[in-house]
């Protein structure tokens, strides 16, 4: 709350200050058209009259001046005219002016000129020049600009009274903003506890209005689907690891066992328990590389590798053990460089044989066949063996699974979770294809384009 | 030969002094890594077996440190990390063998051996022979009691390892790396295969052979 409150002040002073300035516009704009621009133009009026009337009295005088105002006074125009003619002694020659300020204060003046119209006073002002004659005497005159003076006083009123509003309205908004973002931060605050507090489970709740909130709460909400099915495929691999290293431990526990009540381990017993000791190192050192491997802490050599090479090396390395297993193998390569560690694809092209010679059956056929395909390496490492249905060949490179039926055939069920560890590491790409006749592993990597 | 072993993990330490002992070798232990400083220092040793991670003074150190004194002795080292980066880091360093833990006895012993071993073996010869077999290293010929028997030249070289070090038990693991020049872990025993496939071709089957398995180890030509 103290966070939503925070951004809510914020929010709030800056939702008053825009209010501020725009209704300051919109009330400046109607003052300078409504009241500035007529009163320049009253004013210009004026200055041309007093000019007129000067140059009257000066060439004419007092006679045709007194005729030249009351002229004026008769001729209709929506602003009244007003003046007042005074001798030297201060008293009016002529004028209706009802009064005036005894000395002149400069050259513009505002006189109040209230008229009395069947009883009632009727409030005007009159805005004049105040000229001083060549002899003495003084000639104000003016017009009537109450209705502009009006328009000014109900502005400043207006202005008030908005300032009074944007002010009461901009609080009311702040507050509403500060509950409703307090509510929505707090819920996604309260799963955010939840889920610290250890329930994976917790979603941050969705109004389905699509808003800011809801869109922050289904990125957040996807986050957390990912984290918990993380943690979940985690647990996965702890049990099988916990399962994995468990069997040959137990056998070999039970081996030394045996040896304490039997007194001392047969010749064969002991070729047991270092098989067993072998496997669970084996197991240990293919954990450790695949997890070096995924999480980039192994440092990989970058150097160009001739993939060509290495598959006619490998396919030669097995080839003794395809012959004992009364298999055919063959390789079909075109010269390719890749950009790599060789020891590990090497690696991973040995896995891939070593599956292959496992699951071929007697008398069957194992090829690796590399060809370039755009700017990929492909290798396809094929056996005539039963292959794997689709439903589990999405699962092979995962850490200990072994596809239903080949539980008789050797092997730490992380073969192909390394293949796929290097490989990716390698920025390619490993697939599998049982299309009934057989199964094929097909490993692409990007060819060396220094090359 | 006389055995330097640096490592501080006294159970294993008494283990591979013991074996050691037995196969006629001397040996001194250094707990950590500052006593294995000042014993490399002698040079009184054939062999020093370095683990990698020791209180005190760092293994990478010490031999670091002996190389930078142009102390030769061939150094096997010892690691719990076994990963192939560290494993080329350690040989890079001036290391001459590489083992991870946790090894077998065997393994250790004959890797000590052909270190102990290894100036002779390296030196420029044109011929080898043992257990009635001759090799022309340089026309690539083998002769099986004076006939020639054809070999591919991965089956030479196998051969060519065995004979180097007659007499002398070679492991899989130690032929797999001086025979293919990867560093994989193949998995299922491959290595047989292409010996027993030597075998075959140079007729050195049965109880009589010129090349000995030791079980669970590796082979050995018979000197």
């Amino acid at each position: 709350m103290r966070l939503a409150s925070s951004l809510a002040i914020r929010l709030t002073g800056a939702l008053i200050a825009a209010t501020f300035l725009a209704t300051a516009s919109l009330l400046g704009g109607i003052y300078y058209f409504g009241v500035r621009i007529p009163m320049n133009e009253v004013r210009a009026t004026i200055r041309q009259e007093a000019a007129a009337l000067q140059a009257v009295y000066d060439q004419r005088g007092e006679q045709a001046l007194t005729a030249a105002l009351t002229e004026r006074r008769r001729a209709p125009s929506p602003n009244k005219a007003f003046d007042a003619f005074i001798d030297r002694d201060g008293k009016p020659l002529t004028g209706n002016l009802p009064s005036w300020p005894l000395v002149r204060r400069g050259n513009w003046t505002v006189i109040e000129a209230d008229l009395y119209r069947d009883g009632d006073e009727d409030d005007h002002e009159a805005l004049s020049r105040d000229i001083m004659l060549r002899d003495g005497r003084r000639l104000i005159v003016g017009r009537d600009v109450e209705v502009l003076a009006d328009r000014k006083e109900l502005m400043v009123e207006a202005a008030r009274w908005a300032s009074l509003s944007i002010l009461l309205f901009g609080l009311l908004g702040g507050l509403l903003i500060s509950k409703i973002t307090g509510r929505r931060l707090e819920a996604i605050t309260g799963t955010a506890r939840e889920v610290m507090g250890g329930n994976l489970s917790v979603r941050v709740p969705i109004k389905g209005s699509g808003d800011d909130f809801d869109q922050l709460g289904m990125s957040l909400n996807a986050m957390l689907d990912r984290n918990q099915e993380l943690v979940a495929s985690l647990g996965r691999v702890s049990d099988n690891i916990a399962h994995e290293l468990r069997t040959p431990l137990a056998r070999l526990r039970a081996l030394l066992e045996g040896a304490s009540t039997d007194g001392g381990l047969q010749a064969g017993e002991v070729e047991a328990a270092r098989v067993e000791a072998d496997r669970l190192q084996q197991i240990f050192d293919a954990l450790l590389r695949i997890a070096r491997l995924d999480t980039g802490r192994h440092r990989i050599i970058r150097n160009p590798v001739k993939l060509d090479e290495l598959v006619g090396d490998a396919v030669e390395f097995y080839a003794p053990e395809a012959e004992t297993r009364g298999q055919v193998i063959g390789a079909s390569v075109t010269p390719c460089t890749i950009v790599g560690d060789r020891n590990l694809i090497f690696q991973a092209i040995a896995n891939l044989l070593d599956n292959a010679l496992k699951f071929a059956p007697e008398g069957g056929e194992v090829r690796a066949d590399l060809e370039v395909a755009g700017k990929m390496a492909k290798l396809t490492v094929r056996d005539s063996g039963p292959g794997v249905d689709a439903e589990h060949r999405g699962r092979l490179t995962e850490r200990f699974f072994r596809a239903p039926g080949s539980e008789a055939v050797a092997g730490t069920g992380l073969g192909l979770t390394l293949v796929d560890a290097i490989v990716t590491a390698h920025h390619g790409t490993l697939e599998f294809i049982g299309d009934g006749e057989g199964f094929a592993a097909v490993v692409q990597l990007p060819i060396d384009v220094g090359s | 030969m006389k055995v330097l072993l640096i490592e501080d993990d006294a159970t294993l330490a008494d283990y591979v002094a013991k074996g050691l002992r037995e196969c006629g070798h001397v040996v001194d232990i250094c707990r950590d890594g500052k006593a294995g400083l000042y014993s490399v220092a002698e040079q009184a040793h054939d062999v020093v077996l370095l683990d990698r991670m020791l209180p005190g003074v760092d293994g990478m150190t010490i031999l670091q440190t002996m190389r930078a004194a142009q102390n030769l002795t061939p150094v096997l080292i010892m690691t719990a990390l076994g990963e192939v980066d560290d494993r080329v880091e350690g040989l890079r360093k001036g290391g001459d063998d590489y083992l991870s833990k946790p090894f077998s006895l065997q393994e250790l012993i004959a890797r000590v051996e052909a270190l102990g071993r290894r100036p002779a073996v390296t030196r420029q010869v044109e011929r080898i022979a043992a257990g009635g077999l001759e090799m022309d290293l340089l026309r690539r010929r083998v002769l099986v009691r004076g006939e020639e028997v054809r070999l591919t030249s991965r089956e030479f070289q196998i051969l060519e390892v065995l004979v180097r070090n007659a007499g002398k038990i070679v492991t899989r693991t130690m032929l797999l790396e001086a025979v293919w020049d990867y560093r994989f872990d193949p998995q299922t025993n491959i290595v047989d295969q292409h010996v027993s496939r030597l075998r075959q071709k140079l007729g050195d089957e049965g109880a009589s052979s010129t090349i000995e398995t030791v079980r669970g180890v590796g082979y050995r030509v018979r000197g």
